[in-house]
């Protein structure tokens, strides 16, 4: 009886914990459609094609994200607040280490149209002064001949190599396989298993009151810490960069 | 009678005992959870301070570089010594915001000096200077608008019930919103490309 009530609980657990992970892991953050968003059709399919394999090599080496969005229309919002809007919606970058940039190429607006927003963290490396001169040298001439699909994969191109000569000290080898936690598979089996021998002493003798203890505790706990994080990852951005 | 008077009065112990033990449990919750909401108003506010301060460094060098071109525009320079002063003098969070204001609309005078004197425009310092400014204003408008988002969810936080009856017992004050004016709406930008398009 006692033991039957255990497995239950136990199967409960192990449903719990498998399910979580794979509700999180479902939006794409990374691969050719997520680097460039051509939304307003400035560019062909082979210009697409390489500039995608440019960002996708970039992430490859240094994990930063450079993200492309041209956008036929802003309907009235302003640039940078748009910018900063996408950019924090997509979480561009990866989280906690905010390395994304973004892009945006908005040719229908009348004097304000390309931005260049930088995530938290690259901030010290692509100021706004670099912003705004990439800008000037990639972007401005060729847009005031109205070649809006040349600027923007100018800007691209120069955004990527500049990240790329800056981050390559940093980051000698590509990304390192991190294995967070310490334990071998063996520790971790021998914690388990006292885990479960202690919640089946638990049971047998004091009818669980430990264990229902600890659940009040953290459902208690649980429901006070809530409500943070809405975003689901990803990195974000405080509104660096330039424009022009 | 003494005895069957303590073997019942058992029951109505332990149930005082858990109510007690609930209710510290709902006020632990609920005094981590305003202490977490808290936390991330004071968080954000320091982003919003960071950007004050990171303004307020640049306007000498600026001042500088316009007065190498406009010097006899003092009002102007007045008007924003004066500002920056009354930044130094504020300490609480409603002095900073009121007299982060004053800089921002004595900046205008500054930015507006470049059409009176079109020589400033090419100048290459100036530019990187205003691009600095400009993604400053930019960091801060988006730091303020985080920083209203984190009042107002620890504000709804403290007035609802019954985190209410907590709030005021454990001393959490109302926290004020960084709001700007209709005139200061309107970002402090400079097309350098107007002429050229």
């Amino acid at each position: 009886m006692i033991w039957r009530r255990t497995r239950l609980l136990f199967t409960a657990f192990l449903v719990f914990f498998l399910l979580t992970p794979t509700a999180e892991a479902v939006s794409e953050r990374t691969g050719a459609a997520f680097f460039i968003q051509d939304d307003a059709q400035l560019l062909s399919a082979s210009e697409e094609a390489e500039l995608a394999r440019l960002g996708q090599e970039l992430e490859q080496y240094t994990t930063a994200q450079v993200v492309l969005k041209t956008i036929p229309d802003l309907k009235g919002q302003d640039l940078s607040t748009y910018a900063n809007e996408t950019f924090r919606a997509q979480g561009i970058g990866q989280a906690g280490k905010d390395n994304g940039v973004l892009v945006v190429v908005a040719p229908n607006e009348q004097d304000r149209n390309f931005r260049i927003e930088v995530g938290y963290k690259l901030e010290g490396i692509l100021t706004d002064i670099t912003a705004g001169r990439i800008l000037d040298k990639y972007a401005v001439p060729y847009r005031d001949q109205g070649e809006y699909g040349k600027a923007a994969s100018e800007t691209y191109k120069a955004v990527v190599s500049f990240i790329s000569k800056e981050q390559s000290l940093e980051s000698q080898d590509p990304v390192k396989q991190t294995n967070d936690s310490g334990l071998s598979t063996w520790a971790k089996v021998l914690i388990g298993a006292g885990l479960v021998l202690l919640l089946f002493l638990d049971m047998k003798f004091t009818g669980g009151m430990f264990f229902f203890a600890i659940i009040n505790l953290f459902s208690a706990i649980m429901r006070g810490g809530g409500g943070g994080g809405s975003r689901g990852g990803g990195g974000s951005s405080g509104g660096g960069g330039a424009e022009r | 009678m003494a005895r069957r008077n303590r073997g019942g009065s058992k029951l109505p112990l332990i149930i005082g005992i858990a109510v007690v033990v609930l209710i510290a449990f709902l006020a632990i919750g609920q005094y981590n959870s305003l202490v977490n909401v808290e936390e991330d108003v004071s968080n954000k506010w320091s982003q919003v301070d960071n950007q004050i301060k990171r303004r307020a460094d640049l306007i000498p060098n600026l001042v500088e570089t316009v007065k190498g071109v406009a010097g006899q525009e003092e009002k102007v320079y007045g008007d924003i010594a004066e500002a920056q002063a009354g930044l130094a003098r504020a300490a609480s969070t409603e002095q900073r915001i009121e007299a982060d204001q004053q800089v921002t609309s004595s900046l205008r005078g500054l930015i507006a000096l470049q059409t009176t004197y079109p020589e400033l425009k090419s100048s290459e310092r100036f530019q990187s200077l205003m691009d600095t400014l400009e993604g400053t204003e930019n960091r801060l408008g988006i730091a303020r608008k985080d920083y209203n988002d984190a009042v107002t969810v620890y504000n709804k936080k403290r007035r609802s019930f019954p985190t209410s009856l907590y709030a005021s017992a454990f001393g959490f004050e109302k926290k004020p919103y960084y709001e700007i004016s209709e005139s200061d709406r309107e970002n402090p930008t400079v097309d350098f490309n107007s002429d050229s398009k």
